[in-house]
């Protein structure tokens, strides 16, 4: 029986997890290897709905490098439909509404889960136009429209 | 040592809490619904985010705001995405015809899963000169290649030189060279120590055996001009086929003073020439050969039933390597690699030249034109196999164009340089 780890979202939620999938996390790791997770993780700052995702995210990630190792004796394409396998997955995971998929990069920040942190960066980025990322960034603009028009031009490539 | 951690993680939730105080705490439930960054996030964090994204979005990005714009100016940012993207290098292909000129990146394949079938190869970058003349791009080096284009109108020869970027997709123009001479040809070199890329420019009269005088400009550098260089051996000969490892450009040449080829080296730091004088038995071999990076120099030529050849063809038995293993005592290391017996049936009528060497030491042929399908071939001097690699050159359709380069280890630079 492995060890379990308990999770306290911000709501005051427990989420029991396997050890080996808390290890994904670093920040978690680290409280794991000093010995200081007993009586639960309390997590301020990751409510239920985001942590309910990054447990799956971390999960599915354990899942798929414990069958990537009892498949590495046999180098055939198999290895390689695993990887296309788990890249569907995760682009799957990531349809989720601009609000999470943002707390989703801020939780995979703070925890420091460096793979879905750049799924999660990459995602929110994608086929974004500047107006939608001013808006989930709340960013106001200070530019001036002759400013603006000028630095669209120097960049006109990337919204072709 | 336990509740001292847990007040930490306590701590930077009250601090990442109190900046969603107002979504969060109101309603709980509804998180989907309402803003998670009420105020700025933090710029270590936002200069993560932009070190992740591929080079479309930093474009975009910098349209956003002024502020995030000077972030992604800022040198550390920029030596970051540098680093980053060192890790996973790539390789440029530089396909040229009629004037046209374009830049392709695709996955360099031993980093990813051996048994990946293909690699995609997106186009960065599209130059097109109109007029008359020549276009030649110098060997990209470090991410950027220095462009050279020879412009001839009502009789008049004029070399105008220029760097690109394809990962930004800047275009900068050089300072005109102050010569007298009509004929100027260019290298370009990377200084890794105080990370500065340097042109090296060298100009002569019409007479090909005249000897090279030598000019730098240093990119960014504030007094904006050529710099003249004295040279204590006098050379000629182009093209140089230049190499640009580790801060040193190398380049074929020929002593004009006694008639033998050698090897120049130009150090871009110190901006100082140094000479590898090359043994007879050698100089057959640096005729032909061609310098590549194998951890050091490498000159690579190709054996067809004992003549040399700089390209590699379904004739070539052997491909040989001359390492220069030791520069003061500028002694080489010789090494024979027999081509497999399939080699000819893998490699079909394809002309190949030396694209460079893999770290796990597997030559990189490539085809001399860029055919559909284009291969990449990797010849594994350990095992004495060799495998084909398809790239899929997508969205632009450049059959038949001239493969000018085949750069391995190809960097993301998203720093934007001034002249």
């Amino acid at each position: 029986m492995s060890k379990k780890i308990i999770f306290e979202s911000s709501e005051g939620e427990s989420f029991e997890v396997d050890e080996a999938v808390a290890l994904e996390c670093q920040t978690i790791k680290n409280m794991i290897e000093d010995d200081c997770t007993d009586g639960g993780i309390p997590l301020a700052n990751v409510n239920s709905a985001t942590l309910t995702k990054v447990i799956d995210y971390c999960k599915k990630h354990v899942e798929a490098a414990a069958a990537a190792e009892a498949n590495a004796g046999d180098k055939d394409i198999y290895g390689a439909n695993k990887d296309i396998e788990l890249k569907t997955w995760d682009e799957e995971f990531v349809k989720v509404d601009q609000p999470l998929l943002f707390d989703l990069m801020l939780a995979a920040n703070f925890l420091i889960i460096p793979g879905l942190l750049d799924l999660t960066c990459k995602t929110m980025m994608r086929g974004k136009t500047v107006l939608q990322i001013r808006e989930i960034f709340h960013i106001k603009k200070d530019y001036t429209d002759a400013e603006e028009a000028e630095v669209r031009k120097e960049n006109a490539w990337a919204f072709e | 040592m336990n509740t001292q951690h847990r007040n930490n993680v306590s701590d930077d939730c009250q601090s990442i809490n109190l900046r969603h105080h107002n979504t969060r705490s109101s309603k709980p439930s509804d998180h989907g619904r309402e803003s998670s960054s009420a105020l700025p996030i933090p710029t270590d964090l936002i200069i993560d985010i932009f070190s992740r994204l591929p080079l479309k979005s930093i474009a975009i990005c910098r349209c956003v705001s002024k502020t995030w714009a000077s972030t992604l100016r800022r040198q550390d940012f920029t030596d970051f995405y540098l680093r980053k993207s060192s890790t996973r290098p790539q390789i440029l292909l530089a396909p040229v015809k009629n004037r046209e000129l374009f830049f392709f990146s695709s996955p360099q394949p031993q980093y990813l899963q051996e048994n990946l079938p293909s690699v995609v190869a997106n186009c960065h970058m599209k130059l097109s000169f109109g007029g008359f003349g020549e276009i030649r791009c110098g060997r990209p080096v470090h991410g950027l290649a220095c462009l050279r284009q020879l412009r001839v109108s009502e009789g008049e020869r004029e070399t105008v030189l220029f760097i690109c970027n394809p990962s930004t997709r800047q275009v900068l123009h050089l300072p005109k060279v102050k010569t007298s001479r009509p004929v100027v040809k260019s290298m370009f070199g990377y200084d890794p120590i105080d990370k500065q890329f340097k042109v090296l420019c060298m100009t002569r009269f019409n007479d090909g055996r005249d000897y090279h005088e030598h000019q730098v400009l240093t990119l960014g550098a504030p007094d904006r001009s050529w710099r003249m260089l004295e040279c204590c051996i006098p050379h000629y000969g182009d093209p140089p086929k230049e190499i640009c490892i580790n801060g040193v450009l190398y380049y074929k040449s020929i002593n004009k003073s006694t008639e033998t080829y050698l090897i120049v080296c130009f150090d871009v730091r110190s901006e100082m020439f140094s000479f590898i004088e090359v043994k007879v038995t050698l100089q057959r071999a640096l005729l032909r050969g061609a310098l590549r990076n194998c951890n050091g120099l490498g000159l690579f030529i190709s054996e067809d039933n004992g003549y040399f050849r700089s390209s590699v063809s379904e004739r070539s038995t052997s491909v040989q390597l001359w390492v220069l293993e030791d520069v003061e005592k500028q002694e080489w290391s010789d090494h024979i690699y027999l081509l497999p017996a399939l080699w000819k049936n893998l490699v079909g009528r394809d002309c190949l030249f030396f694209a460079g060497v893999t770290l796990t030491n597997e030559i990189v042929l490539a085809p001399s034109f860029s055919s559909y399908p284009f291969y990449l071939y990797y010849l594994n001097t350990k095992r004495n196999t060799v495998v084909a690699r398809l790239v899929e050159i997508q969205g632009i359709d450049v059959s038949d164009y001239y493969m000018d380069h085949v750069v391995l280890d190809h960097v993301e630079d998203v720093k934007l340089y001034d002249v």
